[in-house]
Order: C-alpha cells, then sequence, then structure tokens
C-alpha cells in the first residue's frame, strides 16, 4: 500500500491494545472511511497535548500546577496510595473507599520489558518522602510477580529508614495476576478495607 | 473413580476418537503406533491439565489445528456422573467440568486422581535431574494447588532475576525486590517436595516388600540444591550467591536444581543396582505414587499400565494387583492379549481408532 499509510499503521501498532489488525481499521477509518473525524480529532489532541501533563507531584493527568486531587483540601495528604497506572487510581475513585492522596508509578518493574526504577516515576515520590509528612503508604499494585517485586523495591528503597509510616497492600481477593482496572467498586472498597500491614 | 466414555479431538495424529470405556479393566491391544499410548496420555490429562509424557504442548495439538480436546464421562465417588472437558491450545489450557469453565486450578486440582505407569519410567531413574523435578512437580502439584502456585510464581521471579543478572549492570535493588519474591516461594517448594519424598521413600519400602524386592536397601533421598526451607534463609543464599551468579548470568542455586536419587543400600541405585532391580524401584515408586495420591484425594486415582504389563514377573505382577485392590479402575495397553482375557474388556486400536472386541 501507500508508505505513508503504513508509516501511521505502525505508528498506531505501537499504542497499548492496538494490534496489527485495529491499527489497520483506525488507519483506514481516520483517512479512507471517515476522512471528516480526523481534523476534529487532531485538533482535540493538540490542544489537550498542550494542557495536559503529568501533575509534578503525583503523576496523576492535569492541567494546573498540581492535578485536582492534590489540590483538594478536603483530602488527606498524609495518606499516599501508590498504583501503577492512572487508570487504576479512577478506579480507586470510583469505588470511593478512599480519601488520601496517590502516587502514580506508570509501570512497574518488569525485566522482560526493560522497565527498571529510571522508568518509573520514583523521583517524585523520593521528594514527597523528603518533603511532606507522610503517616501511611498503601501499597495497590497488581498481584502478580512484578507488582510485588515493586512493592519490595518501594518498602526497600524508601520505607525501611521510616519505621513511623505505617505500610500496607491491597490487591489480596482480586484475581490473581490482574490489575485493579478491571476490579469492580465493592470488590475495589472491600480490598481497601482489608488492607494488610505489609512486612 | 471411573470413566466410562472418552472422546479426543485433533489430539496428537487422532483428528477425531470416540470409545465407551464402562469397566472395571479396560486393555488397548494393538501394534505400535496405532494410538492406544495416546488414549492414556488424553486421560491423563484430568488431574492437572498436564501431559506425564511430554512438557511440550504443542506436541499435543495435531498439526494444523488450534487446540486439542479430551472430553470425558465420568462415574465419580463424590461427585457422581460428571463430564470433564479438557482443550489445550498453544496458549492456554483450560477445563471444564459438567460445562462450567474452571476459572482458578485451585479449584480443581485433587478432584480427578490418575497415577500412570509407563515402560519408560526407568528413565526416571537413569535420566536428568530435569526429569525427575518435572515427575516429582507433577506428582505433588497434581493434588495440592498451593504447591502448584509457588512453583509457577517461583519460576516466574526465577526468570526476572536472570533477566537482571543479564543486564551489564544489574542494580541491586532490583535483584534484592525479585529475590523477595524468590525466596517465600523457594522455602515453600523445597518443603513440599522433601515432605513428600519422605513419604514416598516410606511407600517405596512397603511396595519393594510386595514386589518382591530388598525392601531394606530401597530408598528414595532428596538431594536439594539447599535444604532451607525458610524464607530468610533462601534471601541470605541468593545475596551470597549474587557475585558468582552475575559472573555466569544466571541463578545458579535454587529449587530449579533441585534432584532426587533411587538408593539401593548405601549407594545411588543406577551405579549398583541390576537392570531388574532398577525397574523395580522405578515399579515400586509409581506404587508409592498410587498409595500417596490415594491417601492426598481420598479417592481411588484412575491406573495408566501404558505397555509394562507383559513385562512384570510373577512377583511384580502380583504386588502390582495387591496395592492396586479393586476400587481402581485401571487402562493398560499391551502388543499381545493379558493372560487372563476374561478379566479384561479389550479394545482392539486401529490407526487411531478404537475397536470393541
Ligand atoms: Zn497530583
Amino acid at each position: 500500500m501507500s508508505p505513508a499509510f503504513e508509516n501511521v499503521r505502525q505508528l498506531l501498532k505501537q499504542l497499548p491494545g492496538l494490534g496489527h489488525r485495529s491499527a489497520e481499521r483506525l488507519a483506514l477509518h481516520l483517512l479512507v472511511e471517515r476522512p471528516d473525524r480526523l481534523p476534529p480529532l487532531l485538533t482535540a489532541l493538540g490542544q489537550a497535548a498542550e494542557k495536559i501533563h503529568r501533575c509534578p507531584h503525583c503523576g496523576h493527568l492535569c492541567e494546573e500546577e498540581t492535578c485536582l486531587i492534590c489540590a483538594d483540601p478536603r483530602r488527606d495528604a498524609r495518606r499516599i496510595c501508590i498504583v501503577e497506572q492512572v487508570p487504576d487510581l479512577l478506579a480507586l475513585e470510583r469505588s470511593g473507599a478512599y480519601h488520601g492522596h496517590y502516587h502514580v508509578l506508570h509501570g512497574k518493574l518488569s525485566p522482560i520489558q526493560g522497565i527498571g526504577p529510571e522508568q518509573l516515576n520514583f523521583a517524585p515520590l523520593a521528594a514527597r518522602f523528603a518533603a511532606e509528612e507522610i503517616s501511611e503508604i498503601i501499597l495497590a499494585l497488581s498481584n502478580d510477580i512484578e507488582g510485588e517485586a515493586t512493592c519490595h523495591y518501594i518498602q526497600d528503597t524508601f520505607l525501611r529508614e521510616r519505621p513511623n509510616i505505617t505500610v500496607s497492600r491491597i490487591g489480596f481477593g482480586l484475581p490473581s495476576g490482574s490489575g485493579l482496572t478491571f476490579a469492580d467498586p465493592a470488590t475495589l472498597k472491600s480490598a481497601i478495607d482489608a488492607r494488610r500491614n505489609y512486612l | 473413580m471411573r470413566i466410562t466414555h472418552l472422546r479426543m479431538a485433533d489430539f496428537r495424529n487422532v483428528s477425531f476418537a470416540e470409545t465407551a470405556l464402562d469397566a472395571p479393566r479396560i486393555f488397548l491391544l494393538g501394534a505400535n503406533g496405532q494410538g492406544k499410548t495416546n488414549l492414556l496420555e488424553a486421560v491423563g490429562l484430568l488431574p492437572a491439565l498436564r501431559s506425564f509424557r511430554t512438557p511440550e504442548t504443542a506436541l499435543l495439538i495435531r498439526h494444523g489445528a488450534a487446540a486439542a480436546q479430551m472430553a470425558c464421562t465420568l462415574e465419580h465417588e463424590r461427585e457422581g456422573t460428571v463430564t470433564v472437558q479438557v482443550t489445550i491450545s498453544s496458549k492456554k489450557k483450560s477445563a471444564t467440568v459438567d460445562g462450567e469453565n474452571i476459572r482458578q486450578m485451585s479449584a480443581y486440582l485433587g478432584r480427578f486422581p490418575v497415577v500412570a505407569f509407563c515402560s519408560d519410567d526407568i528413565e526416571l531413574l537413569r535420566g536428568a535431574p530435569g526429569r525427575r523435578r518435572r515427575w516429582l512437580d507433577l506428582a505433588i502439584a497434581a493434588h495440592d494447588p498451593e504447591y502448584l502456585d509457588a512453583l509457577r510464581r517461583y519460576h516466574a521471579a526465577l526468570t526476572g532475576r536472570n533477566l537482571l543478572l543479564r543486564q551489564p549492570e544489574p542494580s541491586a535493588g532490583e535483584l534484592s525486590a525479585f529475590e523477595k519474591v524468590l525466596a517465600p516461594c523457594a522455602a515453600a517448594v523445597v518443603r513440599a517436595r522433601r515432605k513428600t519424598l519422605e513419604e514416598l521413600g516410606r511407600e517405596l519400602v512397603a511396595a519393594c516388600e510386595g514386589i518382591g524386592l530388598p525392601s531394606a536397601v530401597a530408598g528414595l533421598a532428596y538431594e536439594p540444591s539447599a535444604a532451607t526451607e525458610d524464607a530468610g534463609g533462601w534471601e541470605e543464599i541468593y545475596l551470597r550467591q549474587r557475585k558468582a551468579d552475575t559472573l555466569l548470568r544466571t541463578t545458579q542455586r535454587g529449587p530449579h536444581r533441585d534432584d532426587f536419587l533411587f538408593r539401593f543400600g548405601a549407594h545411588p541405585a543406577r551405579d549398583v543396582a541390576s537392570e531388574g532391580q532398577q525397574r523395580g524401584l522405578v515399579l515400586g515408586l509409581a506404587l508409592a505414587q498410587l498409595v500417596l495420591v490415594r491417601r492426598r484425594t481420598g479417592l481411588a486415582p484412575i491406573v495408566l499400565a501404558d505397555d509394562i504389563l507383559g513385562e512384570l514377573d510373577p512377583a511384580r505382577k502380583r504386588g502390582f494387583w495387591e496395592t492396586l485392590g479393586d476400587d481402581s479402575q485401571v487402562l493398560a495397553t499391551g502388543t499381545v492379549p493379558p493372560e487372563s482375557a476374561k478379566e479384561w474388556r479389550t479394545l482392539r486400536v486401529e490407526q487411531g481408532n478404537y475397536f470393541t472386541v
């Protein structure tokens, strides 16, 4: 086919959740079938890219200096719930069971995918431990080997010297190997309520 | 437990086969290469969705097919008449019981026990350690979901640690994170293997008496890479090994390097026992496994005897049938009819088809 089309398909294929087939379908849809949909999408993406960035504190998406959660004075800033990705945070928000702050790692330690600590959102987390008064850390990482290794890493790196911080972990009771995103609100609420002291 | 009906689809070289198996003793009669062992192998998938012949899932799927399938009807001591279907694709293995999907292996393992006796079991004694580990793992995991879980997690975390060791400069923090996941799994695996081998060893002695081997000299010896059974101990081992492991870029110690030995007197049986004695020991181990499975599940396992009955001498044959008792169904194969043919329902096997004689 056309080299320009091939280029678009390749770029789309690299996005999460898109395989070869769906990348092709999307590209065909936007370029040939319904080209009228492309300009508004490009405009919206451009505008969003200008406005939206990572919250410098917690890694959540935000439009201002900090995200709405970090800026909300009613939330308990001494509690931080560490999650892998933004959808996990959103799922916990929907459950309504948690009113503290978050920290989004944007991934987990994964040697097979070449993701080490440098690729994760740890630098701002270190800054928060140095600057903020934290009383509780809730580890809400997925219940698989990589999620567990990441919990150990956080414990070793940030929490060993801070015995006054309560550390707990949720994820027990969630389907093994799955993340938080696909759990329903009731399950998440009970997972939060039943969080266990870690180590 | 008794199997009454079996269907196979796209299993090994069989595109489709169906047969009734409704008798306590079934004898599959046919020349080699006609598909006798395939049927046993299909039944052998029942306990843990794993083949007793090979760890290579791809070998089970007929060339060009997406998945191999086995469906059978069982008369079960606890569950009554029950239908189990097993599907093996290159990506995943799954089972349904009475049409209901099994989501967690913990809800499945231990319900449908089967014990296999094979003519090439002798390789268990003579072959490489990997073969013994695989046999032992399957023997334990077939009715112990916690063991299977620990083993899976162990291997996943081991892959992580080995990948880190292959990086130019592995970070201590990351290695430590994966070692902390490894350690409790390693401890649990070693504990379960030691306990099971002790129990099997005791039953092996009893079985040897039954089959006319000098029972005083028979035994099993666990040879763990490290005998540590607590997580803290394993964390120390992995930490201590880091330097050497970094040089060789792989994890050198751990349950993935375990082995066990058949002893004959003070020595390894493979060095001092005759071929006949070695065959006796291996038969003894399978009998020991039968006793163990019966004890751990409280059920009478289906017994698969692949080409072994013909070669048993009278003492071993007696021991075999005594240990078996009456409650286990036996599916046997052979190239010549069994001696006491009227005790058996015989099925003739020709090119993957099964005919009642
Ligand atoms: Zn924020």
